[in-house]
């Protein structure tokens, strides 16, 4: 399923996903942000566990 | 009790007296007390008794469980589950602990299948360089399953860092009755490496793994079967010692673990903080953080739903169904609402939760 990204004008960025509403600053440590930036590195995240970059 | 050596400076004919040995034993003991230290065991929630999220189980690859530990799989049905001791069944005489950890294995067979439990450690420097023990309790559903330990440097994720390093540490080799196990090796040094952002260890305790993996689990194959852990440590040293948590401490574990994912609040009528209305239609409220998070911009993680919260404000409630971030700091982070609000601009007041599902919390997980 693919998220739907809200950005407010504040700059906060949120989605909502099992009942939940996530919402974060653009931060690259902060790890929603780099799925924002990068979403389909965030769909394998199964692989990220066992990745070779 | 003396010093040790008991003589600076020895000759050759020199005879250790009962005092001096007495002394050596002293010194001896002092070194086996010294196995419990603060920060000896670079894992956190070791013992898996910090469970913020209230997990009980969960199939999906990347899921946080206990605080600080969560699975990873591809392929085939892996579930990670909250585990409870019966009192006095723990494996540790003297340490009774409260949970363990179970993943369960069925239906892997690709060779890129894999199924681990996993904890992500702050800093790609933590032992770098040093000779390494990792030790746990662990069971099986079937004698003779196997385990494949294996250490991760990350070395950043943003910008261009250092491609990871992969440490295989070895197998243990399982019983169906608890029993702990170790595995030594050489964390490799990080001389020469781009670390960037994010930087980090990853324990991955593997217990399933296509032949992809190979190379990185000792060739530990698809297993389809039940993996209990429990007391696990990573120690620079040569040999496990006494297992203890990270901190030592049960308010000290829960610090170290609210460090990465905080939860405010989880149920009905708990306080949060104080709130204002910004405006008509905007409220904001503060909500103080226990500890300095990893980040100073952890995400908010706030379930939705109808009045799940409660702004009490001029003599009453102004119910909410959604919370979004405003900003966050060190200190505190500051949640607002724009769509349910409706109030009059400088109305101050109390935050609260109003259903039994309403949660809030913050993620700074690696």
């Amino acid at each position: 399923m693919t998220r739907k990204y809200i950005e407010e004008e504040n700059g906060t960025i949120w989605y909502e996903e099992n009942g939940f509403r996530v919402s974060f600053v653009k931060d690259e440590a902060n790890s929603e942000y780099q799925e924002y930036l990068n979403p389909e590195a965030a769909k394998a995240i199964g692989a990220d566990e066992a990745k070779t970059k | 009790m003396a010093t040790f050596p008991s003589k600076v400076n020895y000759a050759t004919g020199d005879i250790l007296t009962a005092t001096n040995m007495n002394d050596v034993g002293g010194a001896i003991n002092l070194l086996d007390g010294a196995q419990f230290a603060a920060g000896k065991n670079k894992i956190i929630n070791g013992d898996f008794t910090i469970n913020q999220r209230a997990f009980t189980s969960s199939t999906i690859s990347g899921t946080y469980g206990f605080d600080r530990w969560k699975q990873a799989n591809t392929g085939g049905t892996v579930t990670y589950s909250a585990q409870t001791f019966t009192a006095g069944a723990a494996p540790v005489a003297g340490y009774e602990g409260t949970n363990f950890a179970r993943i369960v294995t069925t239906g892997q067979s690709a060779a890129g299948d894999l199924g681990m439990l996993n904890q992500r450690i702050e800093s790609v420097r933590t032992c770098a360089g040093q000779t390494v023990t990792i030790s746990f309790w662990a069971k099986a559903a079937s004698a003779g399953q196997k385990i494949a330990v294996e250490v991760s440097q990350i070395f950043g994720t943003t910008g261009s860092p250092s491609a990871d390093v992969n440490t295989y540490f070895g197998q243990v080799t399982l019983t169906t009755s608890w029993a702990r196990y170790s595995v030594t090796g050489a964390m490799p040094s990080i001389s020469g490496k781009t670390i960037t952002t994010s930087d980090q260890l990853a324990l991955n305790l593997w217990v399933s793994a296509g032949t992809t993996f190979n190379s990185r689990t000792g060739s530990l194959g698809i297993q389809s079967g039940t993996f209990d852990f429990w007391g696990v440590q990573m120690e620079a040293a040569q040999t496990a010692s006494n297992f203890q948590t990270a901190t030592g401490t049960l308010q000290g574990e829960l610090a170290a673990c609210q460090r990465y994912y905080y939860v405010a609040a989880s149920g009905n009528n708990l306080a949060v903080g104080t709130g204002a209305n910004y405006s008509a239609t905007n409220a904001y409220f503060t909500v103080a953080l226990p500890v300095t998070m990893r980040i100073n911009t952890a995400a908010l993680v706030a379930s939705t739903g109808t009045d799940y919260y409660a702004f009490d404000r001029n003599g009453a409630a102004d119910t909410l169904n959604s919370l979004n971030l405003a900003y966050i700091g060190p200190n505190a982070a500051i949640l607002y609402n724009n769509s349910e609000i409706s109030g009059t601009a400088g109305q101050a007041g109390t935050f609260r939760t109003n259903n039994a599902s309403a949660s809030i919390a913050l993620n700074a997980e690696l």
